[in-house]
């Protein structure tokens, strides 16, 4: 590559005399492929997001809770079974068996989706699961609560 | 058979390499590349072997404490602050209140190094956990955070496409 001796050519015209001169892109390949070759190694193609959360055993959010219509619980237990505990207006525990062997997430985002078009102003639910339950399914829960609730508390402590 | 060795007259054998082509690759793949570079300000990269949930984590990584929890140990800011074993703390350094005794001890130091009384101390922390890791290990780590005033909660997602 760089031992090519390519070279452009531009030829100028004016007032009848001819400048040639020649540009050496070989350097301008030698430094792209150092580039190209520093941007590969230093690139993270991982792209990480974050989630927002807060605290339940903290002061602050528990008051935001109780300003809530309803206070909504959302349990992650064992056996792949959610909960989610409504207290305030309305009084209510939904158990979400598994469905095909899996968390039912189809059925905690219907189950959100309607007690938040019953209290628009809900805003805030609280997530806990228990000690066994992976990260995994936490996070997966967050996700999907968000959709309807945007503020949630991180809870169970 | 005789082998001849007059040697043949030489054809023009110059190699004309079309370097003008590959400059052009090679000029859209360092803007496709330099496109997809992570530029932000914050360097958000989990150790090796350490698998991030996926989410659709919208929000942006902002400079906060890391808090790094793999399957041997608990991370600040890349520095080793309590060592686990399988995603569990052992029984003797959890505390009553469920916090890690050894972590405390660790945020404490951390907080004293940047212990400046005309700096506002920052509630943000941002929680780089193992997926696999159970959810009594998250809270530990949650509750010694909190315990040092680190209330302001980001957990790190690999972004789900």
């Amino acid at each position: 590559m760089s031992g090519s001796n390519k070279r452009f050519k531009w030829r100028r015209r004016g007032h009848g005399t001819e400048q040639d001169f020649e540009l050496n892109i070989t350097s301008i390949i030698d430094c792209l492929t150092v580039l190209i070759a520093f941007v590969l190694v230093t690139t993270s193609f991982l792209s990480v997001g974050v989630l927002e959360a807060q605290v339940a055993a903290n002061g602050d959010p528990q008051s935001e809770v109780q300003s809530e219509p309803v206070q909504v619980g959302i349990n992650l237990t064992e056996g792949q079974t959610i909960v989610i505990n409504v207290t305030g207006k309305l009084n209510h525990t939904y158990r979400l068996n598994p469905k095909a062997g899996k968390w039912n997430y189809d059925s905690l985002t219907d189950h959100l989706a309607m007690l938040k078009g019953e209290f628009p102003k809900l805003n805030t639910a609280t997530l806990s699961a228990d000690d066994t339950i992976p990260y995994r399914e936490l996070v997966k829960s967050m996700d999907i609560a968000r959709k309807a609730v945007p503020g949630l508390l991180l809870g169970g402590f | 058979m005789r082998r001849s060795f007059v040697r043949r007259s030489t054809k023009n054998t110059e190699m004309n390499l079309q370097i003008t082509s590959m400059a052009d690759v090679f000029v859209i793949l360092l803007v496709f590349l330099l496109k997809t570079y992570s530029s932000g300000a914050i360097a958000l990269s989990p150790s090796k072997g350490l698998h991030l949930p996926e989410a659709l984590g919208n929000d942006k990584p902002v400079e906060a404490l890391k808090l790094e929890v793999s399957e041997t140990a608990v991370l600040i800011e890349g520095k080793p602050a309590s060592s686990i074993s399988g995603f569990t703390f052992a029984t003797r350094d959890v505390g009553q209140d469920g916090t890690s005794r050894s972590l405390v001890s660790a945020l404490q130091k951390e907080r004293a190094q940047s212990n400046d009384p005309k700096v506002k101390v920052d509630k943000r922390v941002i929680v780089i956990a193992d997926e696999r890791a159970p959810y009594s290990t998250i809270k530990t780590v949650l509750v010694s955070a909190a315990v040092e005033g680190y209330t302001d909660v980001k957990l790190a997602v690999n972004r789900a496409q």
